[in-house]
């Protein structure tokens, strides 16, 4: 704030001089010039009525000639101070205006506006940097989930942007460069309450340098990364970013899944994102031979988890040579967007098809002609520009790789909860008959609407309620964080997905498991059962009501119940 | 050579000698001190001051207080002035002319000040 007020008081030294200047000599003129009095004798201005005829003049011109009529040498003199004046006004005033106006100035003062708003954040927030599509979506699922973001981006287009997308709570936003530290410092990076950084420029570089700045300013903030080479992945491993995501790498594991382990790719899909597939789909032919179109990084990603489960695949692609591919039996050189490039590739006998090129038209037209040899197939293609989802939505695409929604999913089901990636981990151990039995629950939950999900702790602070019975000996169960508080019999829509205790986890327990002090639960289900189980963590009257079925009210209540029912 | 350093110089050098020269002569005797010489030193003086407004080192703050004490002390010196040579009935006495003067002297041991300072800053760049 400090830099404001000493650049407008430096920018202030001219006009003022330039005033000083010119009072000065129009006051010492009118006492220099001699005038005549009432009775023509010879008169001369004192510096008091020079400076009170100036003053006046310079801003009115109207008061008249005073204290006596002016001669004529007078009047000569105050043509030249009336003009000399005005404009030494304009000048000083022109130059305050200019400076409000200002470009450096104005951002100067929401900088130092966004500093003080920063420094008086009371609630955890996340930094994330760079508003593209993926950064909006993250923001946007963050503030629905009642989080913090404070928002760095250095496109003042994009900041404009946010001011339209009207989301439920104040943004704090900063148009600058992040990779700066200064301004990842101004971002509250050693503020108390800053949970982590989320980097999610367009550029690697960007990225990179924002996460390394932040864990040598502060390592236990939380760095998510988003990354488009390999080669920055790995730079970004090395010095401890905590979560990297690589869309392609992301989507290469999610395909691979949904070929081998079709439900517990389900589970992954309904916890992840917000649409989830159907359960038929998993009953889907998936196994056989797979046509790559495009083998860029994308193409390289799918290629590696093929080849591992030793399935077969063909490739089809433009430039063999800057890809730096033989040509042979299943690498075809062609777009894919032709019949016959696809028949060489085999599309009549192949299960399924990956449209994975740069190109959106390409992609589209590659699924369409492949549909048409083919109407059997899986298609999956990859969406590279927002604008185009309507289309790709209409082509009736089974799996669609649209790489700022992938991020924008993994960051939100980050942050929700640490334990769903926990959860997440442990279920890539579990049979797929175990996969199968917790979709078949899921879907009996909740249908068609987004799988949300959420964890509590049995602390204390994060459950009073349940702390207080389970403190005094009383038998605290899961089925009972289940129910719903007021209607009798009625259970909530959601179920317990894993219980973290002493740093062992079990997955899916039953409703008759007893809750111990300090242990963690996932639970999975509508959000609308949400708050009605940290209601029940935190009332003891409605806790009591599903656990030992009393009925009871609050405190005045029970004490008059006692005194004057004895009871 | 930093310009805006010698500029400053000229101008507190100039309030300093303009100053001596509308201090010097009898305390009491109002023809010994000259109006003008006391108007030049209230401009020069203003000018200075508003050339050390938005300097961020600690002798700038310095140097502009120094200064803005010598602008209270000669606005109110030619306030005093214009008081007893048009208000009071008294006219130009020579109470009047003392306190104008001493008032004067205060400012001219502010600029004195100023302009030590401004010596002391230019022989700490030279080393």
């Amino acid at each position: 704030m400090n830099y404001v007020a000493f650049l407008i008081l430096r920018r202030l030294r001219t006009p003022l001089i330039a005033l000083i200047t010119i009072y000065s000599i129009l006051i010492l003129g009118y006492v220099l010039i001699p005038g005549q009095d009432a009775e023509g004798n010879v008169y001369r201005m004192s510096f008091f009525h020079a400076f009170y005829f100036v003053s006046f003049m310079g801003s009115t011109i109207g008061f008249g000639e005073l204290p006596y009529e002016f001669t004529t040498a007078q009047r000569f003199w105050t043509l030249i101070a009336i003009y000399s004046s005005v404009i030494a006004w304009i000048y000083s005033i022109g130059a305050v205006v200019a400076i409000l106006r200002d470009e450096t100035f104005l951002r100067l003062l929401q900088r130092g506006s966004f500093r003080i708003r920063i420094s008086r954040q009371k609630d955890p927030f996340y930094i994330v940097c760079g508003y593209g599509l993926t950064g909006r979506s993250v923001v946007e699922k963050m503030i629905n989930r009642g989080m913090h973001c404070v928002v760095v981006d250095n496109e003042p287009t994009r900041l404009e942007a946010m001011e339209l997308d009207s989301l439920p709570f104040d943004v704090l936003a900063l148009c600058a460069n992040a990779s700066d530290p200064d301004v990842l410092n101004d971002a509250g990076i050693e503020h108390p309450c800053c949970v982590g950084v989320v980097c999610l420029t367009n550029d690697d570089h960007v990225n990179l340098s924002i996460a390394i700045t932040s864990k040598l300013l502060r390592p236990d903030r939380v760095v998510i990364s988003r990354v488009a080479t390999q080669d920055y992945a790995k730079n970004l491993a090395s010095f401890g970013t905590d979560h990297i995501l690589d869309p392609f790498e992301i989507f290469a594991d999610y395909l691979e899944s949904a070929i081998h382990q079709p439900y517990r790719h389900l589970i992954y899909d309904w916890l992840i994102s917000p649409t989830h597939r159907e359960v038929a789909s998993a009953y889907t032919q998936k196994q056989g031979m797979w046509i790559i179109c495009g083998y860029g990084r994308f193409g390289k990603a799918l290629k590696k988890r093929f080849d591992t489960h030793d399935m077969p695949v063909t490739i089809v692609e433009p430039n063999l040579v800057l890809r730096q591919l033989a040509k042979a039996d299943n690498v075809i050189e062609g777009v894919g967007t032709e019949a016959d490039t696809l028949v060489e590739a085999g599309v009549n006998k192949a299960v399924g098809l990956i449209a994975g090129t740069a190109d959106d038209a390409n992609n589209l037209s590659i699924v369409m002609t492949a549909r048409e040899l083919n109407p059997s197939l899986v298609m999956v293609a990859r969406q590279n520009h927002r604008l185009n989802s309507g289309v790709f939505g209409a082509a009736g695409i089974d799996m669609l790789m649209d790489p700022s929604n992938i991020v924008s999913n993994h960051i939100t089901a980050l942050l929700k909860t640490p334990l769903l990636i926990e959860f997440l981990d442990a279920a890539a151990l579990e049979q797929e008959a175990w996969s199968q039995a917790l979709i078949e629950r899921m879907e009996g939950i909740v249908g068609d609407i987004e799988l949300d999900s959420w964890s509590v702790e049995i602390t204390q602070q994060g459950a009073l309620a349940i702390y207080n019975e389970l403190r005094v000996g009383h038998e605290v169960r899961i089925e009972h964080l289940m129910m719903h508080p007021f209607e009798q019999n009625r259970y909530l829509q959601c179920l317990p997905l894993l219980i973290k205790r002493d740093g062992k986890l079990m997955m899916t327990p039953d409703g008759q498991h007893a809750l111990r002090i300090g242990d963690q639960i996932l639970f999975g289900g509508l959000s609308r059962a949400k708050p009605w189980v940290y209601w029940l963590l935190d009332s003891e009257t409605s806790l009591r009501y599903v656990v030992f079925g009393e009925q009871g009210g609050g405190y005045v209540w029970k004490k008059w119940f006692r005194q004057y029912l004895g009871r | 050579m930093n310009t805006e350093k010698v500029v400053f110089a000229f101008f507190i050098v100039l309030a300093l000698t303009l100053n001596f020269g509308f201090f010097l002569g009898e305390m009491t005797v109002p023809d010994h001190h000259n109006v003008y010489e006391l108007f030049a030193a209230l401009v020069v003086s203003l000018i200075a001051t508003v050339m050390k407004f938005g300097d961020r080192t600690h002798m700038g703050a310095i140097l502009l207080a120094t200064s803005l004490v010598a602008d209270l002390q000669l606005i109110i010196a030619a306030l005093i002035w214009g008081y007893a040579s048009l208000v009071s009935d008294l006219g130009m006495d020579s109470a009047a002319i003392a306190s104008v003067v001493s008032l004067s002297g205060g400012a001219l041991l502010a600029n004195l000040l100023s302009a030590v300072l401004l010596a002391i800053e230019t022989v700490m760049i030279r080393r």
